[in-house]
């Protein structure tokens, strides 16, 4: 038999061998009778002028993971942290927090023998490391993500094969731990965006991609997820604790569903089709103006440092540029059934 | 929905039932718990009181019909596979409203929860991603002897957990293993593929820096089910308290496995939509939600001298479980644990207050009154462990370590008294389907 991962790779460990951060090499960072040092986000909104970081020192026991040292630091410290949790096995989604920058879950996550702890971002804190869910929920609801059948429900056994479900397949694994919309920038951009964000558009794959389901859910994604606001820069990816291909597996899935339902309303995708037809590969800063036209313009600070980063170029962008070989994207083009704008 | 893979199917059923109240704009109450039933003067239900963790507020609620559906009690124990509220709250509000337990002492286990990290007490390595066949985890003991193996043990799984117990349960009497570990699990004899193909756990080795090709993992006990609760009709799923109905685990009549659980739900629901024109209107009984109002309030007192803090409580309580309630025991070794729970309850309770006593969000405020109903009822457990003198599936007495059908093929009843004691009965079992061909036999040498 040929020889293959035990666990297919995911973005989330993209690298970590690389880095000395494999969960062998996490595990073997501590011993029994090492301590861990905490420091621990603290902040109760109705009585704290601001939040503070308090830190815990507590005794490392073998393969601990960062729940166990919140709940040391709740029960055998006399502490009064609120942190949520009910599981503790990668089910419920709700121990999940920042460890030293990165969203991880509480319960699968193992320590590091230093740790900065914090609440996940894009959403209120309610008290220490709890936050306010109700957002989240609102945005999940209003996109509908239940089954709303094709056909009427035949019965018992229901004909379902795997090659039909494997779109959806993956979006079943989402445990609405959030993690992802904490490290979504577009999310992280608030009101100037109505970004539904990467968890409540996985929860409309689910539907969006099931054979069964019988309504339009391009429209939905695109007008009440705004979908195209997604930038795939696959930060999500990177820490969704139960490798859901968020970007591949789900979203750029709704971005095509959106497209064929409402061609001429996915003004994204149909100025980056057209970028890339006529140059060959696609260009930011005209797709960016094409897609945000003037809107573009409010924040010149930002056009600056995007500019500065080599992130887009206007100059090229003006006086064009086009690959060589344009023939033959062209070809792919004409070849390619409703590749057209 | 559709889980595609073995004990996934439960978060994705919740999910489900989340969006369609969501749907369906049905009022609810996050993050509460509720604390009391509240009952009219007839004795039937009036209403119930929540503690609403998020906001910090004391709610009541006015009603002539609720549905209990809080799961098990297997919070008792150190180690456990419940998730953390599952701490005997509905058991104990339904004994204080009049209902019935039954067999309350009927405690499952698990035996292939991995030892460590110490909060993954249900990450199974579990013996049927392919049920029957060799594609299964074998259990090994500290010498590396296999003592369970399903496809030759338990072929049709009709019920491994309790053979998987009383197998190492003779691997401990031995020496080889105990119930808290130095036993392990493991696929090393199985192609990764159909263990990544069919389950998850694949998922827990490589998270440990394990491979399931190579390696077993330590694993040990933790308490999971209990094959017993309130006294329900399983037809209607009512109780003997009007108004009063109950659906899963709780109940005594069903191990709260998803399938019966899914039933019991829509069940229940039929039966409260007959019910309701019968029951009539509801009038909360102002007094008493004050009463409970006013109990709750004192249970968030600061803590002061050397009161201990509901976490303290919590964790001597589950020591004494674990110590003297677990798989072997004897009259000896529960009355002991009886007399430490009463002393636990007239002891610590008073004393006990919490570090902050703010309202918002204060989980210990919530173990507070998880605590009071867990001394309650691990002091009825007990009772009813002492009351069954024989042994049987996962219940196992030293003392009396026979099955006896021809004394206890029963439920084994409490029932409240008006003076707060305990009667006892015991009724049979109708038994349609399967009945044993023995009277009598050691408990550890008969595979169910």
């Amino acid at each position: 038999m040929a020889e293959r991962p035990q666990v297919p790779a995911s973005a989330r460990n993209i690298g970590r061998d690389d880095t000395g951060d494999s969960p062998a090499a996490r595990l073997a960072r501590l011993r029994e009778g090492d301590t861990v040092t905490a420091r621990l986000f603290r902040f109760d909104p109705t009585a704290d002028a601001a939040p503070r970081f308090e830190t815990y020192r507590v005794p490392y026991t073998k393969w601990m993971r960062v729940l166990e040292v919140l709940t040391f630091v709740s029960e055998e410290l006399g502490g009064d942290l609120a942190h949520r949790w009910f599981c503790a096995n990668r089910m419920c989604g709700t121990c999940a927090v920042r460890v030293n920058g990165r969203e991880v879950l509480a319960c699968w996550e193992p320590v590091e023998p230093d740790m900065t702890i914090e609440p996940l971002r894009n959403a209120p804190v309610v008290r220490d490391l709890v936050i306010d869910r109700s957002g989240y929920e609102r945005r999940v609801l209003d996109l509908t993500p239940w089954l709303e059948r094709r056909e009427p429900y035949a019965g018992f056994p229901e004909p379902l094969t795997h090659p039909a479900m494997a779109s959806a397949d993956k979006s079943l694994d989402c445990i609405s731990c959030m993690c992802c919309l904490s490290a979504c920038p577009v999310v992280g951009l608030g009101d100037e965006t109505n970004f539904a964000g990467p968890a409540p558009l996985v929860q409309l794959a689910r539907v969006a991609l099931d054979p069964r389901d019988g309504i339009d859910r391009g429209r939905i994604a695109l007008e009440r997820g705004a979908v195209f606001d997604c930038v795939s820069c696959y930060k999500c990816e990177e820490v969704c604790p139960v490798s859901i291909p968020i970007v591949t597996g789900a979203i750029e899935p709704l971005k095509a569903l959106a497209f064929k339902s409402m061609a001429r309303k996915s003004r994204h995708a149909r100025v980056f089709l057209a970028i890339v037809r006529a140059r060959g590969r696609i260009d930011p800063s005209a797709l960016i103006l094409g897609v945000q036209r003037l809107a573009a313009l409010r924040h010149p600070f930002r056009v600056l440092k995007l500019w500065r980063r080599g992130k887009i170029d206007p100059l090229k962008s003006l006086f064009g540029f086009r690959l060589p070989d344009i023939a033959q994207i062209r070809q792919v083009f004409a070849a390619v059934r409703g590749g057209r704008p | 929905m559709a889980a595609h893979s073995q004990g996934e199917s439960g978060v994705l059923f919740m999910d489900l039932r989340r969006k369609q109240v969501l749907q369906a704009d049905i009022p609810w109450l996050e993050e509460t718990a509720a604390t009391a039933l509240l009952t009219g003067a007839d004795g039937a239900i009036a209403g119930v009181t929540a503690l609403d963790l998020a906001r910090g507020e004391v709610v009541a609620i006015e009603s002539r019909a609720v549905i209990l559906a809080t799961g098990y009690a297997d919070r008792f124990y150190p180690r456990s596979t419940a998730t953390r509220e599952m701490s005997a709250d509905g058991i104990a509000m339904a004994w204080r409203a009049g209902a019935e337990l039954m067999n309350l002492e009927m405690q499952w286990w698990h035996t292939s929860d991995v030892r460590f990290p110490l909060c993954w007490q249900r990450t199974q390595v579990y013996p049927n991603p392919i049920i029957g066949s060799s594609h299964s985890a074998r259990l090994y003991n500290s010498d590396g002897e296999l003592f369970f193996d399903q496809e030759t043990d338990a072929p049709v799984a009709m019920g491994p957990y309790t053979i998987q117990l009383k197998r190492l349960a003779k691997q401990v009497l031995a020496g080889k293993a105990r119930f808290d570990g130095g036993y392990y699990s493991g696929f090393t004899h199985v192609a990764p593929d159909a263990v990544t193909a069919y389950t998850d756990y694949a998922k827990a080795f490589a998270a440990l820096g394990k491979s399931v090709a190579a390696d077993t993992l330590e694993t040990a006990c933790s308490a999971h089910y209990r094959q017993g609760g309130i006294v329900v009709d399983p037809a209607t799923m009512a109780t003997r308290v009007p108004g009063l109905y109950v659906a899963g685990g709780v109940g005594g009549h069903s191990n709260g496995l998803i399938a019966p659980v899914t039933y019991d739900g829509m069940l229940a629901a039929e039966t409260v939509a007959g019910d309701l024109p019968r029951l009539g209107p509801a009038v909360l009984p102002e007094d008493k939600a004050a009463a409970e109002e006013a109990r709750l309030l004192g249970l968030r007192r600061p803590r002061s001298g050397n009161g201990a803090t509901p976490a303290q409580v919590k964790k001597a309580l589950r020591t004494l479980m674990d110590e003297k309630m677990g798989f072997f025991k004897d009259a000896a070794g529960m009355s002991e644990a009886l007399a430490a729970v009463l002393r636990l309850r007239e002891e610590m309770l008073p004393s006990m207050g919490l570090a902050n006593a703010t309202p918002r969000l204060n989980y210990a405020w919530l173990d507070a009154t998880d605590v009071v109903n867990m001394l309650d009822v691990a002091a009825l457990t007990i009772r009813g462990a002492l009351h069954r003198t024989e042994s049987r599936g996962p219940f196992y007495r030293t003392d009396f370590p026979d099955m006896d059908n021809e004394n206890w093929l029963t439920k084994n009843i409490l029932t409240p008294t008006s003076n707060g004691d305990v009667d006892f009965r015991s009724e049979p079992y109708d038994l349609p389907f399967f009945k044993p061909d023995f009277v009598r036999r050691p408990s550890l040498e008969v595979d169910w």
